[in-house]
């Protein structure tokens, strides 16, 4: 259980980081066609 | 500039490659917890940089509440970088609240308690949610200064989180970085995972002040261009 938990702790917290990059980069492509 | 964000991002990644194979390959097998205490080089790092992150909103909302009048132009930055450092904070609050209970479970046999360190932090997360809440919800020309005072009262809980395991006794454990309860061999690990998770931080974060800056001048161009069409558009009457 211990060496799962390790993995996944692992694998939840890049889903939440790049989950975040995605979200901004949905963002960035939003600003940059109200922007033209 | 653009090179810049290249290398940064070049040499983000490869900070965090080297840190992870610190953490899960040259870092010691921890005695009584085994394999499953290497969650901790992380787990530090992102409540570290939760710190960090709060404090950059808190800095910055008190310099837009200083500008807000004197230098309208300079306080709208500090709004953006109050914005994207509430947002980063929250991102690692999140990190270091799913971390946490995957920890507990198998070394305490919980998942949760509601002790004060685990508490605080909980209560942290919610104030910086209910921060970007007002933002996104509140409207009007008083909505930065409201979320401004927000991030600043919403510090204060900052030190509570830190200093919770020494004023109370707690589950969670007391620290071992500035008591020095931690062996020498993993100290490299440590901060090769504070380095590359700040440095990953610093660059998302530059990229939500990127977008917010942008926003806020189209934003401004289109105020602008309204007025012009309105003062166009008025039939002006000479005076007698």
């Amino acid at each position: 259980m211990a060496h799962r938990h390790l993995v996944l702790a692992y694998v939840l917290t890049w889903v939440l980081q790049l989950g975040y990059v995605g979200f901004l980069g949905l963002k960035w492509r939003r600003e940059k066609r109200a922007g033209r | 500039m653009k090179w810049f964000r290249w290398i940064w991002l070049a040499g983000t990644l490869a900070l965090l490659g080297e840190a992870f194979y610190q953490a899960m390959y040259l870092a010691p097998t921890e005695a009584t917890m085994g394999n499953i205490q290497r969650i901790f080089y992380y787990h530090f790092a992102s409540a570290m940089l939760t710190f960090f992150f709060f404090f950059v909103s808190f800095a910055a909302s008190i310099a837009y509440l200083a500008l807000r009048n004197r230098d309208p132009l300079r306080a709208m930055s500090a709004d953006a970088l109050a914005l994207a450092g509430a947002e980063m904070g929250v991102v690692f609050c999140t990190a270091v609240l799913i971390q946490g209970p995957l920890w507990a479970r198998p070394v305490w046999g919980i998942w949760w308690t509601w002790d004060a360190r685990l508490t605080s932090t909980l209560v942290m997360w919610l104030i910086y949610c209910s921060y970007l809440l007002v933002r996104r919800f509140a409207a009007g020309p008083q909505m930065q200064t409201l979320a401004a005072v927000v991030a600043i009262f919403g510090y204060a809980d900052v030190p509570i989180v830190y200093y919770s395991t020494q004023w109370w006794r707690t589950q969670h454990p007391s620290p071992v970085i500035a008591t020095g309860g931690l062996d020498h061999s993993m100290w490299p690990a440590v901060w090769w995972n504070l380095a590359a998770w700040l440095a990953w931080g610093l660059m998302v974060m530059a990229f939500r002040y990127t977008i917010e800056r942008r926003r806020q001048l189209r934003e401004q161009d289109e105020a602008l261009r309204a007025l012009e069409t309105t003062l166009e558009a008025t039939p002006w009457k000479e005076e007698e």
